[in-house]
């Protein structure tokens, strides 16, 4: 009896939740614009047509309602392009965040944790870091192991691992001293699980936001690899890789093959820095 | 004294600091997996050439060892030579450093005089439509990727209104100035050229622009959110309720105040330019360091890109070692 009424509770909390999150998103713009793109990415490609389709007709055509953003330098229809290229850019911005995140975060944790020895060679590695030019260096690995896509997320997620260091570390120092985590201490808590269930939840926020910015910046990494030529080769429709191959046509002022593209990392980039943002003032 | 002990305990981190850049450029170049010697002499090349290229290389060598001669090698200034120039590699930064520390230096100035001000003005008037400029400006300079941007310059100057050069480099239809300190603006000022100086900066003008967009994003972000919290403060209310006039209020209770953080962030971004503008560079056809590093790169040509990777950093560290320094001076509560 009391189980079913236990049960039935939930139930009406989870879709009592989700309705909050629903109006939630739909009423904060920069969530409601991400939920858009994240839509455009899983289900778009079905409705436009295929990236790579060659075209026999023209080719550099200025966008027409047949083709709204215009077709590129082989006939290939850009908007098409575009709407593919969101699976690529969202899927290797999360997993190269991911893959950060998930060797940042407990590194860094465990420096401010621990404190000592570790803490200041974790710390002086990360600020060693920061002072190289972060693009020259994914460059340079980029070249020397070979583009394929999961050496770039592999070289991007690396680049950003400090970050995650040095953010998980400021937000856990303060809290290592604090009552409840002595408290959990003297229970007998081995320092694993303290962490775990005691530190990272208070530090999530953060870490969130982190999360936005770096996919951010991820996807703005892997465009600017393919647009100097080292990232995705061009018949893959990659945001960056695109502004590259319409690049030669700006000079003759053939904008569309550019900045289209463009416009998407743009709007995608500036989404998730608003999504941070946004998470940043809950925090406060 | 207590600065010297300072400097002293500065200079010490940056040589830790330096010795870590060290330890990581050593890694990427001589561990990773991939021989150097296969890149110098090609892959068809036979067993004894491939040998004799790994023992001048001393890639037979132990690890330490290898890293040992390798420092020894960066202490006497030497750091290789690019077999895609054919020149030694102090000898190509040579023109190429100065070109970037020009654009550099160009667009903190710019950025400088655009986000400050701004950043300023928009936490004074909180709401206002300067504010709200100053938000949707920020928010786009910080998401723009500059690549993109530098081609949508040149689409708008170049191409359809005809108003700036073409994107070819440092100058054009003119001959540059005679060499001194190999930055042509300043070049063609000290020697009185005053056509190279015309055309050196139309040629300036539009990569300064795209990276001053860029970098002052964050530069506005942080003069707005620190002059807010001062504007907030005890000290500028009990400053107000004893009737400061405000223009004595603004510049002399809160802005120095604000300047901390914000001479930090030049500091660090200016140390970033140095090694970040290589994407602008590559649009540009600017020939500095970037474009130096990204040309390198895709003829597999690696002396010149750990060249500007060490230069790079180490210019990053002195820049922040010295702003450091020069906190001593402007903040009291330091000394």
């Amino acid at each position: 009896m009391l189980q079913d009424q236990l049960n039935r509770d939930a139930k009406k909390s989870l879709t009592h939740n989700m309705k909050w999150w629903l109006i939630k998103i739909l009423y904060t713009p920069c969530y409601l614009a991400l939920a858009i793109i994240f839509l455009i990415a899983l289900i778009g490609p079905w409705f436009v047509g295929d990236p790579l389709a060659l075209s026999v007709g023209p080719r550099l055509t200025a966008p027409t309602l047949a083709s709204p953003f215009g077709t590129d330098q082989y006939g290939m229809d850009i908007l098409s392009r575009v709407v593919n290229g969101a699976r690529i850019d969202l899927l290797a911005g999360l997993s190269a965040a991911m893959l950060a995140a998930s060797i940042g975060m407990p590194l860094g944790a465990f420096a401010a944790y621990r404190g000592g020895v570790w803490d200041q060679v974790m710390l002086r590695t990360s600020e060693s870091f920061q002072a190289f030019p972060v693009l020259i260096l994914a460059m340079g690995a980029i070249a020397a192991l070979g583009s394929s896509m999961l050496n770039m997320i592999m070289v991007i997620a690396l680049v950003n691992v400090p970050v995650y260091i040095r953010l998980t570390r400021s937000a856990v120092l303060p809290l290592r001293d604090k009552d409840f985590v002595l408290a959990a201490r003297c229970a007998g808590l081995t320092d694993w699980k303290i962490l775990r269930r005691h530190i990272l939840p208070n530090v999530a926020p953060v870490i969130i936001a982190q999360f936005s910015v770096n996919c951010a910046w991820a996807i703005q990494i892997l465009a600017a690899l393919s647009f100097v030529g080292l990232g995705v080769k061009l018949p893959t429709p990659e945001w960056g890789a695109m502004v590259r191959g319409g690049s030669d046509y700006i000079l003759y002022g053939q904008w569309w093959v550019s900045v289209f593209p463009g416009l998407a990392i743009l709007l995608t980039v500036l989404t998730l820095n608003q999504v941070a943002d946004r998470i940043g003032q809950i925090r406060r | 004294m207590r600065i010297l002990a300072y400097i002293g305990q500065r200079l010490v981190l940056l040589i830790v600091a330096l010795l870590g850049v060290s330890i990581i450029t050593f890694v990427v170049t001589r561990v990773l997996p991939g021989n150097p010697a296969y890149l110098i002499v090609g892959v068809q090349a036979d067993y004894s050439t491939v040998a004799a290229v790994i023992e001048k290389l001393g890639l037979d060598k132990p690890i330490p060892e290898q890293y040992f001669l390798y420092m020894k090698q960066l202490f006497a200034g030497d750091l290789g030579s690019s077999w895609r120039t054919g020149n030694p590699v102090t000898y190509d930064l040579k023109s190429r450093w100065p070109a970037t520390i020009e654009l550099a230096t160009i667009a903190m100035l710019l950025a400088i005089s655009w986000a400050i001000p701004l950043g300023l003005v928009s936490a004074l008037k909180k709401r206002s439509i300067t504010d709200r400029l100053a938000k949707i400006l920020s928010g786009l300079g910080v998401s723009i990727p500059e690549f993109w941007l530098a081609t949508l310059l040149i689409l708008v100057f170049f191409a359809i209104f005809h108003i700036a050069p073409a994107p070819i480099g440092r100058i054009s239809r003119a001959s540059p100035p005679d060499l001194i300190t190999g930055m042509y603006l300043i070049d063609s000022i000290l020697t009185g050229n005053m056509t190279a100086l015309k055309a050196s900066a139309k040629q300036i003008i539009l990569p300064a622009v795209t990276l001053a967009f860029v970098i002052g994003a964050p530069l506005l972000r942080v003069t707005r959110a620190f002059m807010n919290e001062v504007l907030e403060s005890q000290y500028i209310r009990s400053a107000r309720a004893m009737g400061i006039p405000k223009q004595s209020l603004i510049f002399r209770h809160a802005l120095p105040n604000v300047l901390l953080p914000v001479t930090t962030m030049i500091a660090v971004l200016y140390g970033y330019l140095l090694g970040g503008t290589v994407l602008v560079e590559y649009v540009f056809a600017w020939p500095g360091m970037g474009k130096y590093a990204i040309d390198s790169i895709n003829s597999s040509d690696y002396a010149p890109v750990m060249a500007v990777v060490l230069l790079s950093a180490l210019s990053y560290l002195i820049i922040y070692l010295l702003t450091d320094l020069l906190h001593f001076f402007i903040d009291p509560r330091t000394r």
